[in-house]
């Protein structure tokens, strides 16, 4: 599905991509819009995406501009890419849409449900923290386009059942697919990305706003968003369930899909309708 | 900084599996299942609709095979991997997965016989047809694709001619048509040369050769590369146009860099049924394990072996692409730089002006006692064939003389004995295939 999405930071409007998960966008369903991390695209949701497509709700698994098939310039802030969201729940015909967002995805989630709570009906956040700062090696070589980053951030990113593989669809590769996905995506999106994630100050800020049902995700193996992050986080966030997911690194939503899925499934179940 | 990837060797052990968490079985179980019992009707459609991963019936995917995908997909530094029954069936789903009547390809001229047999008899029966080109001249490549034309082909190290494919020129030249290049590693396997880092965009392996090992499974496998754009150009609706097999799902928008992958197992494992069976996945896995210190011999003794055929009277002529004389030695040194395979060609000298180099071979052939007479290669075990009549007896003249073959011409895979048994081996059985063709 393609969208026009008017951009702030730019006032430009850019044609925006992001996969409904198989069925028609219809936006008189429960909407859930999903948010990428760094560097990356719409396709780390396929384990998500498809079922809730099934299940009764709308779907929009967004590219940022510029990233994956979008259009447009990099956003360069959580807090931009935050005001860019209601932009897109408009664009979509939508009043309002839960917002899953992971590791970056799920900082400019929180971000926009802080600023714009009557946009925003739920919130999951997956391999979050209230801050992110990034490792100066990776940063520095992100923004060179130095290709290290991706191996970096593929590495760090992935838990055991990345390094060792047997993920929930036989016969994939996580860390493969992680470095294809980074290495096929726009020159510089990583390190503008990376440096959005290491300059973002106001989690805990955002934390304190929030109103809506949340539920936070964390890998017990993750070492971009440690769990811990991620507990300190939740704490902050009123009345938000916070859950760890054994055995799993950053990319919760691909080492540990079913789990996640199953998560997201009692989350929705239980506040969207 | 180190990113700290598990390294070959480690991968080789351990890539695609760790212990059993229902029984601690530290070896990879065989799941000889054919079914997989579903959680509740939910997760039975879930499973069919492609929401969730997971096992349904074993013609799509089984545990074990699994393994030998992903441990193989590691190897290579893939996006993913789908094995199969044999390399035969993982070549032609691959194509049905590519394209269908009408589309074209270009191959090397320099292949397996088998792989010669479908492109030129069997797929045009499709509507598929195929244009064969001088490895040696990635031009030809260039020169031979049209607008209907879907996949690049070839082998990295061909074969029985042992041309050696310049990957990264016949790559260019296949990306900048739009065309996706697949190499067959057989070969090479990933310990030699990893195709996808020289620009590749699927590779495919009989895994019962050097992979296994052992000569006792049959098994094939395509690994995907996951960077080739398959939307740009529009050429491949397979995976980017809705298909309705799956409610009209769109492979590359779904999926995105493993999008190959998942048509081929959803639809040509589906609907054909190439599936590897889960007691083969365990064999060619226990030869997986071994399969670095296994190169590593195999190299060695190829070159012993090559250091006694060019100083042997008996022999008129020998060619592996580490010898400096042969045609693409620099390009092997660059591409193969741990060794240019295992395969050694050479030809028995003809004593007398009756007898010809095919008799004087198969009289080598009739002799041999350590080295074995059949139609495999990456054993083990030593072993020998006369090509002219045997793999590739099927060629007419033209097709032979295009991949390479001549009438006296010997191909040895080297295995793994002590060098000197195999040069002993050898060495009676030339003395006894020149005496033979003498006595004429």
């Amino acid at each position: 599905m393609r969208l026009n999405v008017n951009n702030a930071a730019n006032d430009k409007k850019n044609e925006i991509f992001a996969t409904t998960g198989g069925k028609e966008f219809n936006p008189e369903l429960p909407a859930i819009i999903f948010l990428h991390c760094a560097g990356a695209d719409h396709s780390i949701w396929y384990l998500q995406t498809r079922y809730f497509a099934y299940h009764g709700y709308s779907i929009l698994a967004v590219d940022f501009p510029g990233h994956g098939r979008s259009e447009g310039e990099f956003i360069k802030s959580i807090e931009e890419m935050a005001n860019w969201i209601p932009e897109l729940i408009r664009a979509a015909g939508l009043e309002q849409a839960s917002l899953v967002g992971h590791s970056m995805g799920a900082l400019v989630a929180l971000e926009c449900a802080a600023r714009f709570s009557e946009n925003v009906s739920s919130l999951c956040l997956i391999g979050s923290a209230a801050k992110m700062p990034v490792h100066p090696v990776l940063l520095d070589a992100s923004l060179k386009g130095d290709l290290l980053a991706f191996d970096l951030v593929t590495s760090w990113e992935h838990g055991p059942t990345g390094h060792f593989g047997h993920p929930p669809v036989p016969g994939l590769s996580l860390l493969g697919g992680a470095q294809a996905l980074l290495n096929s995506g726009p020159n510089g999106a990583l390190g503008v990305d990376l440096a959005a994630c290491n300059n973002y100050q106001n989690g805990m800020n955002a934390a304190s706003k929030i109103g809506c049902p949340v539920l936070c995700l964390s890998g017990s193996q993750d070492k971009m968003s440690p769990s811990f992050e991620g507990m300190k986080l939740a704490e902050a966030i009123p009345d938000a369930k916070f859950h760890i997911i054994e055995d799993c690194g950053h990319m919760v939503m691909l080492e540990k899909a079913d789990e996640c899925l199953r998560m997201l499934k009692e989350h929705f179940q239980s506040t969207v309708n | 900084m180190d990113p700290k990837f598990y390294k070959f060797d480690t991968l080789s052990l351990h890539g695609g599996h760790r212990p059993d968490t229902a029984t601690g079985s530290r070896a990879v179980p065989i799941y000889q299942t054919t079914s997989y019992v579903f959680q509740d009707s939910d997760h039975a459609a879930a499973l069919f609709n492609l929401e969730q991963g997971g096992h349904i019936y074993s013609r799509i995917s089984n545990p074990t095979v699994a393994v030998l995908e992903e441990r193989i997909a590691a190897l290579e530094g893939g996006t993913g991997a789908v094995a199969t029954a044999s390399g035969q069936s993982a070549l032609f789903s691959t194509i049905l997965t590519l394209m269908g009547q009408g589309n074209h390809i270009v191959s090397s001229a320099s292949l397996y016989g088998g792989s010669v047999n479908l492109f030129k008899h069997t797929l045009p029966r499709f509507g598929i047809e195929t244009t064969f080109v001088n490895p040696r001249k990635p031009e030809e490549f260039r020169q031979a694709i049209r607008p209907e034309t879907r996949l690049c082909f070839g082998e990295i190290i061909g074969n029985p001619g042992l041309e050696i494919l310049d990957v990264p020129s016949v790559a260019e030249i296949a990306h900048a048509a739009g065309i996706p290049l697949m190499i067959d590693a057989t070969f090479n396997t990933p310990y030699l040369c990893k195709p996808l880092e020289l620009g590749t965009d699927l590779v495919s392996h009989s895994v019962t050769k050097w992979m296994g090992g052992h000569g006792v499974a049959l098994g094939g496998i395509v690994v995907e590369g996951g960077r080739f754009d398959w939307e740009k150009d529009g050429k491949f609706p397979t995976l980017t146009e809705p298909y309705d097999g799956y409610h009209g799902i769109n492979f590359y928008e779904e999926f995105g860099p493993q999008a190959f992958s998942m048509r081929m197992r959803s639809e040509a494992m589906r609907d054909f049924g190439p599936a590897m069976s889960p007691q083969n996945a365990f064999y060619l896995i226990q030869g997986l394990e071994t399969l670095p210190i296994r190169m590593e011999k195999h190299i060695s003794n190829t070159k012993l072996l090559l250091d006694f055929l060019q100083n042997s009277e008996e022999v008129s002529w020998v060619t592996h692409p580490s010898m400096p004389d042969h045609p693409d030695y620099e390009l092997a040194s660059l591409l193969l730089p741990k060794g240019a395979g295992s395969i050694v060609v050479f030809g028995v000298k003809a004593r007398s002006s009756s007898g010809g180099g095919r008799e004087a071979g198969a009289a080598f052939i009739n002799s041999v006692q350590l080295a074995s007479h059949l139609a495999n290669v990456g054993d083990a075990k030593t072993l020998v064939i006369h090509p002219a009549s045997t793999t590739h007896a099927q060629m007419d003249a033209e097709t032979m003389k295009q991949a390479g073959l001549t009438e006296d011409m010997i191909r040895i895979s080297v295995g793994l004995e002590d060098p000197n048994d195999l040069i002993n081996d050898f060495k009676q059985a030339l003395r006894k295939a020149s005496k033979a063709v003498q006595k004429k």
